[in-house]
């Protein structure tokens, strides 16, 4: 199959999937920090 | 061979031995599975209409029967109905197996049938007007709670059928070697669903003594802790069930088969030993149990728990953009996605769902079960958005994909409407996915989730609520009705491909091909066409 | 046809995965940390300060702050304006929160939750904090207002048809 000759040796197999999942992971770090940051502000103390 | 050859039909597409009595047992869950999504799609579509504040629509007491019936119809019973009739299948049918006792499997169903139908019959007569969760002190009549017992006994035979056709599969050696990755997940599935089951035993037992007076009490803190046992790891038997079905619909697709199916059973392990306790995130901002407790259950076991799912997250995606590359879509990073079987609505829906359960449901499960965060979300509308992004988005929708595949195999009918089950997915994935998204930023704004009024009529002081809250809403109705349109579709596309789709007589009448497997991949699941 | 699936447990495991699984891995254990780490070092945590107490026992015990530091009424519930530092008790039944509270900006009090009949939901607004509320059981929040104004006490737990009503309120000047 013509896909074949273009696989690295060592290389990663599926560099779109590693750009996707790293994608994800920037929003989540995002969204995570981002609710985190409330906390030293409101009302309440424990 | 204890089963006699004419109780087998062998599948021309597949190549699978496919034992009748299975069949039929599969054929009658999805059915139910199909009534009750209905239903509760109604009941969806009116409570999300009363929750739009410019429309209002239903009373005080009938939104809340509504939302007690769409919780059951959908968490509940559309769910675990679909799941029986997938466990049978990724038993019997995907291991060439028998079956091990069809009987059993015809006693689950209809304890299964008896429990809906007494629980939609107490919350229509309203006598269980306490939503899914029934927390005591609030009582409903005895027969919701045995309703209840009763559809979770049969949900457990079905459990133990599974495993018992495992047995005799391995016995009779139908297959060789070790078990599908769809089997192997579902497997997990089921073993999650064997200690959740039996926390569902342990409360809701109790519970129904008390409603017919043989007890003086339930504790409310200790109902909440074992009731959230029964209630969170559930969620990841849906998980589990969806991810399975997932690498499924990759390999009857284009072919796929995981980069490395090592990383993927040992994600489904993951899950199996370290979803249990997590469920302690329910109980964040509860009374009775300390903050270490909170803390320590909370963090070690949910954590682990994300670690298989961001595993997933990488091997479904993996597996399909290898089976693409061999076919040869190499060129640029993403060739391979653009020029997936996209026409075909098990690819699009698969794909929606991985989308939506990863950036909606899935990344705000963590943030929420934070225990600093969860003080600003606890039971805000980001609760209810976030388990629409899960549960709807993600299980919901692969389950309505794979039914393009499998109700063609196991009904032998042509899909009815194949243009319109593409629109189907699309519709409801991307109200789906506003639905989650609308209902989360509302919650931002504090707007409470199981709440008829946030004008608060007839109370006496009165709350000023953010008006970006009510923009949210009012997109949130529309979203819910997009959404509704692609339930309603779905349910239109089952019903008439069951009862009036044109026969299959061979493989060419198969509406979306079953791919022959990529290059280089063999695979247990689809066998070479 | 015949199902074989090759064994699987001893392949070796694609670079792509390993980068992956080490990063997942270093992510979660990020989280893992964070929780406890905020919990020392952050300043919002749940309170674990839980007693066991009766509905009847509550009721007393607000009754009698109620008549020590009576300053009023709003919508026919008494106003009461308890001294910083003192342990203050809003009690929740269907669908009614008593008493209002007064609080003075930057004192702290000791705020102790309790139901009479079902669970009830705290549901500060429009902070947004939200607390659980079940009979039987007296949660201890210690609070400083750290703003002046009126807020309101929101029921966010269903505890029956008139849920949507219950609204209670808290005064901080
Ligand atoms: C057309 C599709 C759907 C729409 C429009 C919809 C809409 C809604 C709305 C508006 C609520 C009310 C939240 C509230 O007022 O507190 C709700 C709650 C809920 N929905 Fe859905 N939903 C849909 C599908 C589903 C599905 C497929 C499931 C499960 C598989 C599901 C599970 C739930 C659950 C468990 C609740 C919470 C019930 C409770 O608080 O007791 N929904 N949904
Ligand atoms: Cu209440
Ligand atoms: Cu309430």
């Amino acid at each position: 199959m013509s896909g074949k000759g273009n696989e690295k040796e060592h290389g990663i197999e599926t560099p779109g999937t590693m750009v996707l999942v790293l994608i994800f992971l920037t929003v989540f770090a995002i969204a995570f920090l981002g609710n985190l940051k409330w906390l030293a502000t409101a009302w309440w103390v424990k | 061979m204890s089963a006699s050859n004419e109780a087998f039909r062998t599948c021309d597409v597949t190549g699978f031995r496919v034992h009748r009595p299975a069949e039929w047992l599969i054929r009658v869950n999805a059915v139910a599975a199909v009534v009750c999504v209905l239903i509760g799609g109604i009941y969806g579509l009116l409570v999300a209409l009363t929750r739009w504040p410019a429309v209002h629509l239903l009373d005080a007491a009938w939104y809340y029967r509504a939302l007690s019936g769409h919780g059951l119809n959908m968490l509940i019973f559309w769910i675990i109905f679909f799941e029986v009739a997938g466990l049978y299948f990724g038993s019997a049918v995907v291991l060439n197996s028998r079956i091990a006792a069809p009987k059993v499997g015809w006693l689950a169903f209809i304890l299964m049938v008896a429990g809906a139908l007494l629980v939609n019959v107490s919350i229509l007569r309203g006598k269980a007007d306490v939503l899914m969760t029934s927390y005591p002190p609030l009582k409903a009549e005895p027969m919701y709670y045995l309703g209840v017992i009763l559809f979770a006994v049969g949900a457990l035979l079905a459990v133990i059928l599974f495993f018992a056709t495992l047995v005799v599969a391995k016995r009779e050696k139908t297959y060789q070697g070790s078990v599908p990755l769809f089997t192997f997940g579902l497997t997990a599935a089921a073993i999650i669903a064997i200690f959740t089951l039996a926390h569902g035993a342990a409360i809701y037992v109790p519970t129904f003594l008390w409603s017919i007076g043989l007890l003086p009490g339930i504790d409310p803190a200790i109902y909440r802790t074992v009731w959230w046992g029964l209630g969170h790891p559930s969620q990841q038997i849906n998980v589990a069930a969806m991810i399975s079905i997932w690498y499924l619909i990759g390999t009857l697709t284009v072919g796929s088969k995981p980069v490395n199916e090592k990383v993927c059973r040992g994600a489904f392990l993951l899950y199996i030993l370290f979803i249990n306790l997590a469920s302690a995130h329910h109980l964040l901002v509860d009374p009775g149990v300390s903050s270490t407790w909170k803390v320590w259950n909370t963090s070690y076991a949910m954590y682990l728990a994300v670690v298989a799912s961001m595993i997933h997250a990488y091997t479904v995606p993996a597996a399909i953009e290898l089976a693409q590359r061999r076919k040869g879509y190499n060129k640029s990073l993403f060739e391979w996605l653009r020029k997936a079987p996209w026409g075909n609505p098990a690819v699009a829906g698969m794909a929606l769902s991985v989308f939506v359960f990863g950036f909606l449901g899935g990344l705000t499960g963590p943030i929420l079960g934070t225990e600093q965060v969860n003080i600003i979300a606890h039971n805000t509308y980001r609760i209810t958005g976030h388990f629409h992004g899960t549960v709807v988005g993600g299980t919901t929708l692969a389950f309505m994909a794979l039914s393009y595949y499998i109700v063609p195999l196991i009904f032998r009918r042509q899909i009815a409407f194949p243009k319109l089950a593409n629109l189907q997915v699309w519709l409801f994935g991307l109200g789906v996915a506003g639905l989650s998204a609308t209902m989360m930023l509302a919650g931002s704004y504090g707007v409470p989730r199981r709440h008829w009024d946030i004008a608060f009529s007839g109370a006496p002081f009165g709350v000023e609520v953010n008006p970006a809250a009510y923009m949210w809403l009012a997109l949130m109705g529309i979203s819910a009705i997009i959404a509704a349109i692609g339930g309603a579709l779905y349910c239109l596309i089952a019903v008439v491909t069951v009862f009036f789709g044109k026969r299959m007589d061979s493989p060419k009448d198969l509406t979306y091909p079953v791919s022959a497997p990529a290059p280089d991949a063999g695979t247990g699941i689809a066998p070479s066409l | 046809m015949s199902i074989n699936v090759e064994r699987v447990w001893w392949k070796p495991v694609d670079k792509g995965e390993k980068i992956w699984i080490i990063i997942a891995l270093m992510w979660a254990i990020f989280l893992f940390v964070m929780m406890p780490w905020w919990h020392y070092y952050g300043k919002q945590n749940p309170s674990s300060e839980t007693y066991k107490v009766s509905p009847e026992k509550f009721q007393e015990l607000t009754n009698r702050m109620i008549e020590q530091y009576k300053v009023g009424e709003d919508a026919g519930i008494p106003v009461v304006a308890p001294p910083p530092g003192s342990d203050v008790f809003l009690l929740a039944r269907q669908f009614q929160w008593t008493p209002v509270l007064k609080f003075k900006k930057g004192e702290t009090y000791r705020l102790h939750l309790s139901s009479m009949d079902v669970q009830h939901g705290f549901s500060l607004q429009p902070t947004n904090m939200n607390f659980m509320v079940l009979p039987g059981y007296d949660y201890v929040l210690t609070m400083t207002p750290t703003e002046t104004g009126t807020f309101e006490v929101v029921c966010n737990e269903f505890c029956g048809i008139g849920h949507h009503a219950m609204v209670g309120k808290i005064i901080v000047e």
